[in-house]
C-alpha cells in the first residue's frame, strides 16, 4: 500500500545493530561507571572497525589480546584514561562477550514486515568467534560476520555492491591520468575489498559449519547471487585494468629510453606502476580463489541443509521441566539420576581383575567406597553424621587458634616449633587434637599466607559473620569464637606470621582401627609475633 | 548352509565386532577416519549382527553426520559410567552430595546451551564461568527461598538433602587461590569430566560444547519421546 515502506525491515536491521550497541543488554554498571556518557558506544565501534582492520590483513587473526592492547592505546591516547592491565582486560572482555557476542545467547530484534503483515525477529550478529586448536592449546580468533561488515560500511555511506566498481573506476582513471602514487593507493584499497568479499565467505561456511540453524536460505541465496555475480563481471574488469598496466609500463619503459632529463621521475613511476601490477595480481588471484570455491560451498551447504532435514525432529521435551526440576524434587536417587547422563557420557566397560589395575597407585580400600558403584543408601543422606564430622574439623580449628594467640601474647613473639614443644610435655591430648589431620601446619601456612591478621580492626568492625561450621579453614569465624576465650586478646592490634630460616621436622604416631600410622611433616618453620 | 554362505556371514560378524569393539572404546566412529568401517556399518547384515551387540550390551547406535556414536541406555548395567566414576574427579574425601552438586551444575550447564524453543535447541555459543556462577547462585537462592511447609512436605516425602546441596554451593567463595574447593574450581572440574568425555572444554573462562554435543542433544537427548524414560528413572528413585 505505501511503497515508501519498501524493504523497510531491511531498514530496520540497522536500528537493531544501533540498538544491540547503544541500549546494552545486562549492562555492567560498575563499568560502565568508569566512562562518561555515550562514551563506550564510541569505544564499541572503534574496537569493531579494529577488529575489521585486523581481519582483513592477510593472514592475520584478531585475538582477545590485541584488542586489549588496541583499547589500552586508544583509552590513554584519545580519551585520557589509564587503566591496569586487570581492568583493560575486563572492560575489552565486556566490549566483546557481554555486549558484541550477548554472553553467546542470539541477539533478535523485533521489526515489523508489512509485505507479509507480521512481526518477525532479525538475528543481530556483529562479531562471530572460531576457536584454533594448535599444540594442544586452544585460543578464540575474533571476526566480523557479514552483517557486521555491512554496517561498518554503510556506516561510510558506501554502498557495498558498487563499491568495488568504483574501486575500478578510480584506478582506472588514476593509470589513464598517469597518477601512479593514487593509483598505488587505489589498488591497497581494492585488495582489503576482495579480501572483505573472501572473509565473508569464510565467514559464512563457519557459520554453516558450526550450526545450519543459524543460517537462512534468503542469507544464502543472496550472498551466492550478488558475490558471485559481481565477481565474475569484476574479475574481467581487472583483467582489462591489467592489461591497461601493461601498456602503462610498456610506455614509460619507452620514455625512458628517449628522455633523460625526467630520468628520476620515470624511475618513481616505473617503481610504482611495478607495484600497482603486483597488487592488482593479488587482487585477480583472489578473486579467481572465490570463484572457483563457489561449487563447493553450495555442496557443503545443500549437503548441510539435506542433513539437517533429515535428522531433525520436531518435539523437543522441556529440559528445565523434566530435568532440572525433576533433579531439585529427587535429590535422594544419585544412581538413578547419574543413568540419564549416560547416553552422553563415553561407554566405560566395568572393568574385573584388569591388568591394568594392578600397576595403578594402591590406596587402602574403604567400606564407603565399596558402596559407591552399585548404590547410594538413604541412610548416606543422613545430615547428623556429616553434620557432627564438621563441627570437629571448626572445633579443632578453634582450638589451634586459640592455641596460637594464647602461646604468641604470652612470650610476645614465638615459633610454631616452640607451641608444639609446650604443647605436646603440657597437654598431650590437646597434642593429639591438633596435630590431627596435621590442623595446627595447615592453620599456620595460611596465617602465614594472610601475612598480617589486623585482629582490633575485625573486632572493632563487628562484621557479621557467617557462624556455621565448615570444612575449610575459616579465620572469621575463628576470631569470633576465640574472642570469650583468650582475656588480653581485645589488647591485641595484629598478630604477624613469618618464616624462618630454619625447618621444623616432627613424627606424629597415631591409629585407625588396629593400623598404626606415622606420620612426619616437614616444613618451614613460622614465627608468630603480636603487635599489642 | 554352503561354506562361502557362512564364510561370508562370518565376515559380517568380523566387521560388526570390530566396529562394536572400536565404539566401545572411543565411543564414536566416523567416515573421515575409519573409512572402510565405517562403509562397513552401512551393510545391511553388519547392522543387523550390531542390533544383537547394541540389545546385549544395553546401549544403541545413532549415525548422524558420518558419524555413528554409541549411546549407553539409561539403565545400562554394563556399559556406561558408574557414580564412582564420577566421584574420582573430586578426590578421596567427596561426599555425595559433592558428587550431586557437581551432576545438577552439569545438567544445569546443557539447560543453559539447549533450552532454545526455536527451530535449533542451542540458545548459545559459549557460556562464560562468571555468569554460570551467577545464574546458579540465583537459582540456589530462589530455590532456598521456597515456603518452609513445602520443603518440608518434600523432606518427608523424599528424604530430599537438597537444601544441604545448595548450603554447601552457597557457603563457597567464587574463587581463591590457596582453596582447594571454591565455585569456580567445581565448575572447573564439571567441565574436566565433559571435557574427558568429548561434550564439552572450557578455552579463555568460557565454556563450549562440541559438535558431539551439539549433535547428540540435537538429534537425540532431547527428544520428546524420551521424557518418559528420564520421568521413569527419577521415579524409581522415588521411597
Amino acid at each position: 500500500m505505501f511503497d515508501f515502506l519498501d524493504n523497510f525491515k531491511k531498514r530496520m536491521e540497522w536500528m537493531g545493530i544501533a540498538n544491540s550497541i547503544i541500549n546494552r543488554k545486562g549492562k555492567n554498571t560498575e563499568l560502565e561507571n568508569l566512562f562518561e556518557e555515550n562514551e563506550l558506544t564510541n569505544i564499541i565501534v572503534s574496537v569493531l572497525l579494529f577488529i575489521m582492520e585486523k581481519t582483513l590483513e592477510e593472514n592475520n587473526e584478531c585475538e582477545m589480546h590485541h584488542i586489549e592492547d588496541f583499547l589500552d592505546e586508544l583509552l590513554r591516547s584519545y580519551y585520557s584514561k589509564s587503566f591496569s592491565k586487570a581492568q583493560i582486560k575486563e572492560i575489552a572482555g565486556y566490549i566483546v562477550k557481554d555486549i558484541l557476542q550477548n554472553n553467546g545467547v542470539r541477539y533478535t530484534y523485533p521489526v515489523v514486515n508489512y509485505e507479509s503483515r507480521k512481526m518477525e525477529q532479525i538475528t543481530i550478529r556483529l562479531i562471530a568467534d572460531k576457536i584454533i586448536d594448535e599444540n594442544n592449546e586452544r585460543r578464540i580468533v575474533y571476526m566480523l560476520t557479514n552483517q557486521g561488515y555491512e554496517f561498518l560500511f554503510r556506516m561510510r555511506e558506501i554502498d557495498e555492491e558498487i563499491q568495488l566498481t568504483i574501486e575500478q573506476l578510480k584506478l582506472k582513471e588514476c593509470i589513464k591520468r598517469k597518477k601512479f602514487s593514487s593509483a598505488v593507493r587505489q589498488s591497497v584499497e581494492l585488495i582489503s575489498y576482495v579480501r572483505q568479499k573472501k572473509k565473508d565467505i569464510e565467514n559464512f561456511i563457519l557459520s554453516i559449519k558450526q550450526n545450519i540453524h543459524s543460517v537462512d536460505v534468503g542469507q544464502y541465496e543472496s550472498l551466492i547471487k550478488s558475490t558471485y555475480a559481481m565477481l565474475e563481471e569484476e574479475y574481467e574488469t581487472m583483467e582489462e585494468i591489467q592489461k591497461m598496466i601493461y601498456m602503462a609500463e610498456e610506455k614509460i619503459k619507452e620514455e625512458f629510453q628517449t628522455s633523460v632529463s625526467f630520468e628520476k621521475n620515470l624511475a618513481k613511476a616505473k617503481a610504482e606502476i611495478m607495484e600497482i601490477h603486483h597488487n592488482i595480481g593479488v587482487v585477480i588471484t583472489e578473486q579467481r580463489d572465490l570463484i572457483l570455491n563457489r561449487h563447493s560451498l553450495t555442496d557443503l551447504y545443500v549437503d548441510t541443509i539435506r542433513k539437517s532435514f533429515e535428522f531433525t525432529f520436531e518435539k523437543r521435551y522441556d529440559f528445565e521441566e523434566v530435568v532440572l526440576a525433576n533433579l531439585e524434587r529427587y535429590s535422594n536417587v544419585l544412581d538413578n539420576c547419574l543413568g540419564i547422563l549416560k547416553p552422553l557420557l563415553l561407554p566405560n566397560k566395568i572393568r574385573m581383575l584388569s591388568i591394568g589395575d594392578i600397576y595403578q597407585p594402591q590406596i587402602i580400600y574403604k567400606e564407603e567406597q565399596n558402596q559407591d558403584d552399585c548404590l547410594v543408601t538413604v541412610d548416606e543422606y543422613d545430615d547428623s553424621a556429616e553434620r557432627e564430622r564438621l563441627r570437629e574439623i571448626s572445633h579443632r580449628y578453634v582450638d589451634t587458634m586459640a592455641l596460637i594467640f594464647t602461646e604468641t601474647i604470652d612470650a610476645g613473639e614465638i615459633r610454631l616449633s616452640r607451641i608444639l614443644e609446650n604443647t605436646r610435655d603440657r597437654e598431650p591430648g590437646l597434642y593429639e587434637r591438633i596435630t590431627q589431620d596435621r590442623c595446627i601446619f595447615m592453620t599456620a601456612l595460611k596465617l602465614y599466607d594472610i601475612g598480617t591478621i589486623p585482629v582490633q580492626s575485625f573486632y572493632q568492625s563487628r562484621k557479621r559473620v557467617l557462624l556455621r561450621p565448615t570444612e575449610e579453614f575459616n579465620i572469621e569465624y575463628c576470631l569470633v569464637k576465640i574472642k570469650d576465650m583468650i582475656d588480653k586478646i581485645d589488647s591485641v592490634k595484629e598478630l604477624k606470621a613469618e618464616r624462618t630460616g630454619d625447618d621444623i621436622d616432627i613424627s606424629i604416631d597415631k591409629v585407625e582401627g588396629d593400623m598404626k600410622i606415622k606420620e612426619t611433616v616437614k616444613m618451614t618453620d613460622i614465627i608468630f609475633r603480636v603487635v599489642m | 548352509m554352503e561354506n562361502a554362505e557362512v564364510e561370508e556371514l562370518m565376515e559380517h560378524v568380523r566387521s560388526a565386532v570390530k566396529i562394536f569393539r572400536l565404539l566401545v572404546t572411543n565411543g564414536e566412529i566416523n567416515k573421515r577416519e575409519q573409512a572402510f568401517l565405517y562403509s562397513e556399518y552401512l551393510e545391511t547384515e553388519v547392522q543387523e549382527v550390531l542390533s544383537v551387540l547394541t540389545e546385549e550390551f544395553e546401549c544403541k547406535l545413532v549415525n548422524f553426520d558420518d558419524t555413528v556414536y554409541l549411546v549407553p541406555n539409561i539403565d545400562s548395567q554394563v556399559i556406561g559410567l558408574q557414580p564412582g566414576d564420577i566421584r574420582r574427579y573430586f578426590g578421596s574425601n567427596a561426599t555425595n552430595r559433592d558428587v550431586y552438586l557437581a551432576y545438577y551444575i552439569m545438567m544445569y550447564i546443557f539447560f543453559e546451551f539447549y533450552s532454545g524453543k526455536n527451530k535449533d535447541p542451542k540458545r548459545m555459543d559459549f557460556l562464560q564461568v562468571s555468569h554460570l556462577i551467577d545464574h546458579l547462585d540465583e537459582r540456589f537462592e530462589r530455590l532456598r527461598k521456597m515456603s518452609k511447609d513445602e520443603v518440608e512436605h518434600l523432606e518427608e516425602m523424599y528424604s530430599v538433602n537438597l537444601a544441604s546441596c545448595i548450603e554447601i554451593w552457597m557457603n563457597l567463595l567464587v574463587d581463591h587461590e590457596s582453596r582447594r574447593k571454591t565455585k569456580t574450581k567445581i565448575i572447573e572440574t564439571v567441565v574436566k569430566i565433559l571435557e574427558d568425555n568429548k561434550l564439552a572444554y572450557m578455552v579463555e573462562n568460557q565454556i563450549r560444547t562440541t559438535k558431539k554435543l551439539d549433535i547428540l542433544m540435537r538429534q537425540y537427548y532431547l527428544s520428546s519421546e524420551r521424557a518418559k524414560l528420564i520421568n521413569e528413572a527419577f521415579e524409581r528413585g522415588e521411597i
